[in-house]
């Protein structure tokens, strides 16, 4: 067997983690859906037939047209327009764009404030673990969407207008991820507290390595499992999470298309027959939906050591 | 035994009878009515519905017209005196007789702190009881529209009120539940049989009233229904006989079963743009060191950029009225020759625009409500494409109404819309309240602070004339300048839209006021 | 254990008075009442007189200390909208939320553990796949949406359901229960799904995820090994201790039902706290807002108490970590 030598990518290859994605379909597929959806999102500019995001761009006596219409000035409707005569293929990606954004940035950010006060609160402990415990005992318990509807309301009135134009979806991601930062930090604490008294643990610091030094290099990689997984159910959540906040009113301006806010448009219109106002971008949200957790699941599945061993 | 079974008989035959009598309607608007207190606020649909249990001296018919309610008749002895003679046997529904003692109580507990009706009967400086039937309303200056502003001021009784601690009208600002609140005791044609505040109220009708019974009803359930979907959605599913207003995308809807249909006409309140025409930097603006709007050209180059035949076809589902005067038909002091809008023409607008110094257009903020009139972001967002095809820029900010109000009323804005219904259906409000130069209790609406110095004279000679004909003439030469000014661009009357189950017959009347006297339900 | 709880009631009091005195500063940019408690006939000036009246002027702390002062002595104000005492408002429709929230609980629990028992067991089934993804789209979509589409099915189509409301409510003093009558049950079912709904879906992956986990503990391998039945292995021994999480989830989901409960309250006009509350956020209705953020963040901080209580009761370990940490 003097041939044995075997590859980098090879090992990578054939790695549990990689051999199980090989030949599991649901996540290959997952992942095609997803990326391809990214890549649309981000190359939004140059994929729509119309940049809606010019108010120029759409009008009114072109509103409400089913799929396949032309407009009354020559301008081609592959998937209808919506009350506004906005065209509804270029509304749904700039829609999956904003919404994508939204839900990244808000995930992103829970994940950092939830990991950080986790591994503060596990590996520190005392009245600081006791407090961030506290308030999030009380921030799980209160309504999020509450949370976000407050936190919009403080923006728009601490804010003129052209601020909080500019600052309507940092607003938004902080509304959102200040319902989400509990479950990471929750979910560190628990894996901290395990972690800290391990032996490896525990040599590091009798050879007098700082406990930032250990926090980074011991106790991080070993929780960065978990988080991942909580971080694609959670985008999923995000998502929803705006559309609803669309429904009650607030979030994303108007002139700029979500996923939730067209939703929340085509709501009103399900009974009048025109479904495709509701249902182009319903089936954009559940495809990435979909596609988002599926991946999530099966990141669970793989990721978790008692599992793999088959 | 035998005869105890034919009694049951009997009875339970008797009880059928009755059964098939009874003629529930039930009905869903989209809110509850804010108190059952007549005089604690002043919005539309909480005065409309109080209608239904309590009654003012004049009312108002079918076509809005003045019609007597609980005075027979009303005259004007001289220019600041008003007359009315009570109608005689009227009775509150808790027992108690209508006589003078009640007008002059209500008006002076509308006139009281906490009430927010005492603008109908503001030019009334005393009410002198002549006999126990007739009453006379004295004024400081001639109040010729003085039966017009009271149509929705409510008479209480003052026994009653005396006797539940209710004399003043409920306000927040005592902190204090008022007696007046959850309970009602008029002399209309319903009375409350069951409040559950902002989820059910059930009515049955007044057996004392004094009028001729006009409905068949002999039970009311009102239900707010606040999402427009379920409210249509009653509708369709057979849950209530009728609701309002019905979204005007569902209008075909319902329209289309075979089981309902859909009743239409215009709101008489007017939407339009304000424009800040005071500052001399706009707030929200590219444009620095001026205010464009200053510059009628930079305003008509607005007016005629707004296509609003597209918004009514496309937004209001054809079923708005185009408005171009700042009161609607129905409106004492309408007049049809002002109607009319200046044409459509983006050109013209961007010819108008370079002319005024701004070939390449400008930058400007505009708010807006989502909550408050029919499809009002959806207007404000047309609005803004169509200005943005002249090269004006809009950034718009939609808003809840309490957010809204609270900005544009401390005049925090720049571009804005707007909607008013006089609550006297007389042009003089919207002269007063939103046309005049704001000053004190004056011009409170005038977002943009238009200001007209004829105008603002006109104003005040229309409140005192007392001959219809000049009065009319002043109200047509005051929206005549208004309108050459181009002080607001005038948008439109929303339509009525109630959808109503077959064979339950109701009168739309233009106020978009149900008036359950007038409700039939036949099978 | 005694002290345990008791240190930690303190510290929750303590956090629920800061998020109460937060939150009452944020009311004021909620928006101005008083635009919507004046009619259009109303001045500046009157506006004025009426903000100073009912001390919105003055400063957050004043204002949160004399709301504190009231609540303290059972008077938690008038409401601005309604112009009636908010406790008893809050009351009155406390109960429609809790049956709804109860019953959507029940609908997800009943029908969550079921499929994620089934889902795991035969983890690679077909019958397992399309639960697993046709759960998933059913949580794809806002509730919203899942609510007006099982109007437009059951009530405007089929015309089974009722589309709005709570139906015929028996009351019982202050209580109003919709259970007593088939109207009130009939109501029930489209809220109690739409509102389930997410969370049968958490509590279907929950418990199939915890059942994968222990089926493969040394424990049950040992009692597979020791000859024990399948049906006793999966559900005597496995089920039984994926019930734990599941309980936790329960407790801790009941303030996000809560919250989902604006939503769903809000497309089926039901007359719970939900649509009071979302109401009021559009008035600006600062007592009743407080009252409701106060009452709500007190009565979970309870509930959590209340499930970490019973989780030490179900898991002796985790009596024995609090212990520990107590004494810390």
């Amino acid at each position: 067997m003097s041939t044995n030598v075997v590859t980098r990518p090879q090992r990578w290859w054939d790695s549990d983690f990689v051999y199980d994605f090989r030949h599991s379909p649901v996540a290959i597929v997952a992942t095609i859906v997803t990326v391809v959806l990214i890549a649309v999102a981000l190359g939004a500019d140059f994929v729509v037939p119309f940049n809606v995001n010019d108010p120029a761009s759409a009008n009114v006596v072109d509103a409400r047209l089913p799929p396949g219409s032309s407009g009354m000035f020559g301008s081609n409707y592959l998937l209808g327009t919506d009350p506004q005569g906005r065209d509804m293929l270029s509304a749904v990606i700039f829609g999956l764009r904003t919404s994508l954004m939204v839900g990244g940035a808000s995930v992103v950010l829970a994940a950092f404030v939830g990991i950080l006060l986790g591994l503060v609160s596990g590996y520190i402990g005392g009245w600081l673990d006791a407090l961030i415990m506290r308030i999030a005992d009380v921030q799980l318990t209160f309504p999020a969407i509450l949370i976000a509807l407050l936190i919009d309301g403080i923006s728009r009135t601490a804010m003129d207008r052209a601020t909080h134009e500019a600052l309507a979806i940092p607003v938004l991601v902080v509304a959102i991820a200040a319902t989400y930062w509990v479950q990471y930090a929750r979910t560190i604490r628990a894996l901290v507290l395990v972690e800290r008294d391990k032996d490896y643990v525990l040599a590091a610091r009798v050879i007098g390595v700082s406990p930032l030094r250990i926090l980074l290099s011991h106790i991080c990689p070993n929780v960065l499992g978990p988080i991942v997984v909580i971080a694609t159910i959670n985008l999923a959540l995000a998502i929803l999470t705006e559309a609803t906040l669309s429904f009650l009113g607030i979030g994303v301006p108007p002139t700029t298309p979500s996923l939730g806010s067209l939703v929340r448009i085509g709501n009103e219109f399900l009974f009048s027959g025109d479904w495709w106002i509701s249902a182009v971008p319903g089936a954009m949200l559940v495809a990435l939906s979909l596609a988002v957790n599926l991946l999530g699941d099966w990141l669970r599945d793989a990721l978790n050591p008692r599992l793999s061993g088959r | 035994m035998k005869r105890a079974g034919v009694a049951l008989l009997a009875l339970g035959l008797a009880l059928a009878a009755f059964q098939a009598e009874a003629k529930t309607f039930r009905y869903a608007y989209r809110i509850d009515p804010a108190s059952l207190d007549p005089h604690a606020l002043a919005e539309t649909f909480t005065l409309s519905w109080l209608g239904q249990i309590y009654e003012p001296l004049v009312g108002r018919g079918k076509d809005l017209e003045l019609v007597s309610a609980l005075a027979e008749k009303w005259e004007q002895p001289n220019p600041t005196t008003w007359r009315f003679h009570l109608r005689a046997n009227v009775k509150f529904a808790g027992g108690e007789p209508f006589t003078a003692d009640d007008v002059i109580f209500s008006v002076k507990r509308i006139k009281a702190e906490g009430s927010d009706m005492a603008y109908t009967v503001a030019s009334v400086t005393e009410v002198k009881k002549i006999d126990d039937l007739t009453v006379d309303f004295i004024m400081a200056e001639p109040n010729p529209i003085l039966p017009m502003q009271t149509t929705s001021t409510y008479i209480v009784s003052k026994a009653w009120s005396e006797k539940n601690n209710a004399a003043m009208p409920a306000s927040i600002k005592n902190k204090q539940e008022n007696f007046a609140t959850s309970n009602a005791n008029g002399t209309g044609p319903f009375m409350i049989k069951e409040r559950q505040v902002g989820v059910k109220t059930v009515l049955v009708p007044n057996p004392a009233w004094w009028g001729v019974k006009e409905h068949n009803l002999t039970e009311v359930v009102f239900t707010p229904i606040q999402s427009d979907a379920t409210r249509v959605a009653a509708l369709l599913s057979g849950e209530v006989d009728m609701v309002y207003p019905v979204p005007q995308q569902d209008a075909a809807r319902v329209n289309s079963t075979g089981k309902h249909q859909l009743l239409t006409g215009f709101e008489l309140r007017t939407i339009f743009v304000n424009m800040d025409q005071a500052r001399d930097e706009l707030l929200e603006s590219s444009v620095k060191g001026k205010n464009p709007f200053k510059d009628k050209r930079v305003r008509q180059a607005l007016y005629q950029a707004i296509d609003m035949e597209a918004i009514k076809s496309r937004i209001m589902g054809g079923t708005s009225h185009i408005a171009g005067t700042m009161v609607a038909p129905g409106i004492n002091g309408f007049d049809a020759k002002l109607d009319m809008r200046l044409p459509f023409d983006p050109e013209a607008s961007k010819k108008l625009l370079a002319e005024a110094g701004y070939p390449s257009g400008f930058e400007i903020g505009m708010d807006c409500p989502n909550d408050r009139y029919v499809n009002d972001e959806k207007i404000c967002q047309a609005i803004v494409g169509m200005l943005a095809r002249i090269g004006i820029k809009v950034n718009l900010l939609a808003q809840t109404r309490t957010r809204y109000f609270e900005k544009i009323l401390s005049r925090n804005t720049t571009l804005s819309i707007l909607g008013w219904q006089p609550l006297s259906y007389d042009a003089h409000s919207t002269l007063q309240d939103v046309i005049n130069t704001p000053k004190d209790k004056i011009g409170t609406y005038n977002v943009g602070s238009f200001s007209n110095k004829r105008i603002d004279e006109l104003t005040d000679l229309i409140e005192k004339e007392v001959d219809p004909a000049k009065r009319q003439a002043l109200i047509t030469e005051a929206l005549t300048i208004h309108k050459s000014e181009i002080g607001h661009i005038p948008l439109h009357q929303a339509g009525l839209a109630w959808g109503v189950r077959k064979g339950v017959s109701v009168h739309l009347r233009n106020d978009d006021s149900l008036e359950l006297k007038w409700v039939k339900v036949d099978d | 254990m005694g002290s345990f709880f008791v240190q930690r009631l303190a510290q929750t009091i303590v956090v629920v008075l800061a998020a109460a005195l937060v939150s009452f500063a944020l009311f004021r940019y909620v928006g101005d009442p008083v635009n919507n408690m004046v009619g259009q006939a109303a001045s500046m000036a009157d506006r004025e007189a009426m903000r100073r009246a009912l001390g919105l002027d003055d400063p957050v702390i004043l204002q949160f200390l004399r709301f504190l002062r009231g609540a303290l002595s059972g008077d938690l104000g008038v409401s601005y909208r309604f112009g009636v005492p908010v406790g008893g408002l809050l009351m009155e429709r406390f109960p429609a939320t809790l049956e709804l929230s109860v019953c959507a609980m029940l609908v997800a629990t009943v029908l969550g553990i079921p499929l994620g028992v089934w889902t795991a067991l035969h983890r690679r089934s077909v019958s397992s796949h399309v639960l697993m993804i046709l759960s998933l789209i059913g949580v794809a979509l806002p509730t919203f949406l899942i609510g007006i589409v099982l109007i437009l099915v059951f009530s405007v189509w089929l015309g089974w359901l009722p589309s709005f409301g709570r139906g015929t409510v028996v009351s019982f003093g202050s209580w109003t229960t919709g259970l007593l009558t088939a109207g009130g049950l009939k109501a029930l079912v489209l809220p109690s799904l739409t509102l389930g709904l997410f969370q049968m879906t958490l509590i279907l992956r929950l418990v199939r995820a915890e059942m994968l986990e222990v089926l493969r503990a040394d424990y049950v391998k040992f009692a597979r090994a020791r000859g024990l039945t399948n049906r006793a292995v999966n559900y005597r021994h496995a089920l039984k201790n994926t019930l734990v999480p599941v309980v936790t989830i329960i407790g801790l989901q009941f303030g996000n039902v809560f919250a989902f409960s604006i939503v769903v309250e809000t497309v089926f006009q039901w007359p719970g706290l939900g649509l009071l509350v979302i109401q009021s956020i559009q008035f600006a209705d600062v007592p009743l807002l407080a009252a409701y953020l106060v009452m709500i963040s007190l009565g979970f901080a309870a509930l959590n108490l209340g499930v970490d209580l019973l989780y030490a009761a179900i898991d002796p370990r985790v009596r024995a970590g609090m212990m520990s940490k107590a004494r810390v």
